[in-house]
């Protein structure tokens, strides 16, 4: 039987069943379920609950028990994970796998507590100091939610890079039946860790420090080959209504939730009008978007924040399109009936 | 909505996400109430100050925290609750969830004595954390502690949202039967929203229609 769950709890118990035991974190609205579910339910299992003094310390907790080679994690909100971005960028530079939940609010600053999706950039352009990246994934759904944290942790150990869940508080608040993973997870060696050498074979190091310049050049060039091994083989999107599409709307999380309700109130209306929702924000799903690229003759980028993806829509369609913008920001959750004006006003223009 | 609850004080609390809010709104709504106060300072979205207006248009005082609808993050309880429930006529009370969100109706619990009081434990059974008798009964006596008063009835709220079927009402209804027995307890009621029509098998006990207020931005126009 199902189970009614909320998106913070779906991330928490996911991750349980995903076998990760050692959760640090520090509260802040609007994730703190997760850390709440993780301190109730984590002792039950024998794993570590640990609520650390800051974010920062947070995830170099993380950064140490993945170094011992365990499923780790941290959940935080947009300043939050600002203060987690010197630690994770440390993680990107010793190559360590590990799950950081952002369940978004608006921002910049202390900004307020309702969703948001203002941290795009910060989670696949610069998630911290230095060339780096995340893999990044974006729900729509509480089942998403809980679904994508194990797909996270699985790419995140398989090309030894740390993953992001980058949700928004609407999907951490709101509640969704959802069907919970009965199966084991999947687990895979990790020679890399430290976890005792018994005498038996030569240490382990992880480290972020490198002196001298060709040793450093050296290890980036061989991490951004992995970076486009994850390119070429984990871009994920789903084309809603798109076979026939003359106009697209881009988005992704709960602002794509939003559209596929414009979609359908726009094909009522006879207008022929597709989503695209990314659902992998790194590496971004080019592969989707060019696939439609020739068919459509105007994009639509539908956002939570003042226009950010719409930058990475504009690349990959390359002029051959109009790519244009619609976004609510401080908190605001567009609706589908502004989002259907927008597709209106664009299909008039077309026309 | 009937009138069930006789007291001048009517408190719903519950385990968290169980449906208070979404009751309490209903019971707001049914103008049997001079002042509505929402004393949940766990949970920022999703409460009954959100639906302030509406509340407000129905003549009922609503009493909800400064930050409520507001970008501030720091729990607090507004002067005039004292005042509310020493002085309305009758008054609701949207706990928060579990114990720490009662912690709050707690400190008021000498005046809610005084004027005598209905406290309603809501539960679903298809929560993650309450998915048997015990589970419920254990939040249940963490609440009561929380906020130094005891519970006077159980209202069953079991529902998977859109996904709910007759298999889920018999567990929830079943449960319910089960955490009344232990507690001790009544049933006041079992909750079920006017879309759907499912059957509680083999009772007396009431069954009372709710509307659906709380919606998701997808599911608006």
């Amino acid at each position: 039987m199902k189970v009614l769950m909320k998106g913070n709890e779906a991330v928490a118990e996911a991750a349980l069943r995903a076998g990760c035991r050692h959760f640090f974190g520090y509260p802040i609205t609007p994730q703190t379920e997760v850390a709440a579910y993780m301190a109730k339910q984590m002792p039950k299992l024998g794993g570590t609950y640990l609520q650390a003094e800051s974010e920062i310390s947070a995830i170099n907790m993380v950064y140490g028990a993945a170094a011992a080679g365990v499923r780790a994690m941290t959940s935080s909100s947009s300043p939050g994970i600002s203060l987690k971005q010197e630690g994770i960028s440390y993680m990107v530079g010793a190559d360590l796998p590990a799950l950081i939940v952002n369940v978004q609010r608006s921002s910049p600053g202390l900004g307020g507590i309702q969703p948001s999706q203002g941290d795009y950039f910060q989670a696949t352009k610069a998630p911290g100091h230095g060339d780096s990246h995340l893999f990044v994934m974006a729900p729509a759904s509480v089942q998403e939610m809980a679904d994508f944290v194990e797909t996270c942790f699985e790419t995140a150990e398989k090309y030894r890079v740390p993953a992001m869940l980058l949700a928004d508080g609407m999907l951490g608040q709101m509640m969704e039946p959802i069907e919970l993973k009965e199966t084991e997870p999947k687990m895979i060696e990790k020679p890399w860790a430290l976890t005792g050498t018994k005498c038996e074979r030569k240490h382990n190091v992880i480290n972020s420090l490198y002196i001298e310049p060709d040793v450093l050049e050296k290890i980036l060039i061989e991490r951004y080959a992995r970076y486009a091994e994850i390119e070429k083989n984990e871009q994920r999107a789903e084309l809603y209504k798109m076979e026939d599409a003359e106009f697209a709307i881009v988005g992704f999380g709960a602002s794509a939730r939003v559209s596929k309700s414009a979609v359908d109130k726009a094909r009522e209306k006879g207008i022929k009008v597709g989503l695209i929702r990314c659902i992998t924000l790194w590496p971004f799903p080019k592969k989707f978007i060019e696939g439609t690229v020739g068919k459509v003759k105007h994009y639509l980028t539908v956002e939570m924040n003042m226009g950010q993806m719409v930058e990475d829509v504009k690349l990959v369609v390359n002029g051959k399109a109009p790519v244009s913008f619609f976004g609510r920001s401080g908190g605001i959750i567009p609706s589908p009936a502004e989002i259907l004006a927008e597709i209106e006003k664009i299909a008039k223009g077309v026309n | 909505m009937e009138n069930i609850f006789q007291k001048p004080i009517t408190i719903i609390s519950g385990h968290y996400g169980s449906g208070k809010t979404s009751l309490s709104i209903n019971l707001a709504m049914s103008g049997r109430y001079s002042s509505v106060i929402d004393l949940d300072v766990v949970n920022p979205f999703f409460r009954s100050s959100d639906y302030r207006k509406m509340i407000e248009d129905k003549g009922v005082k609503v009493i909800a925290p400064y930050f409520a609808g507001t970008n501030l993050d720091v729990p607090f309880i507004p002067k005039d609750v004292k005042t509310s429930v020493m002085f309305d006529e009758k008054v609701l009370i949207d706990a928060g969830g579990d114990d720490q969100g009662a912690v709050a109706t707690g400190t008021i619990s000498n005046e809610i004595k005084k004027r005598g009081y209905d406290l309603v434990y809501v539960v679903n059974f298809m929560r993650p954390q309450t998915r048997i008798a015990e589970e419920a009964f254990d939040i249940m006596k963490e609440i009561e502690s929380a906020c130094h008063l005891y519970v006077t009835g159980i209202v069953n709220n079991t529902n998977l949202k859109q996904e709910t079927t007759q298999e889920v009402i018999d567990y929830g209804v079943d449960r319910t039967r089960e955490l009344a027995r232990m507690a001790g307890l009544p049933i006041l009621f079992h909750v079920q929203e006017k879309a759907f029509s499912y059957i509680i098998k083999g009772t007396s006990e009431k069954v009372v229609k709710t509307e659906s207020y709380v919606l998701t931005p997808w599911e608006q126009a």
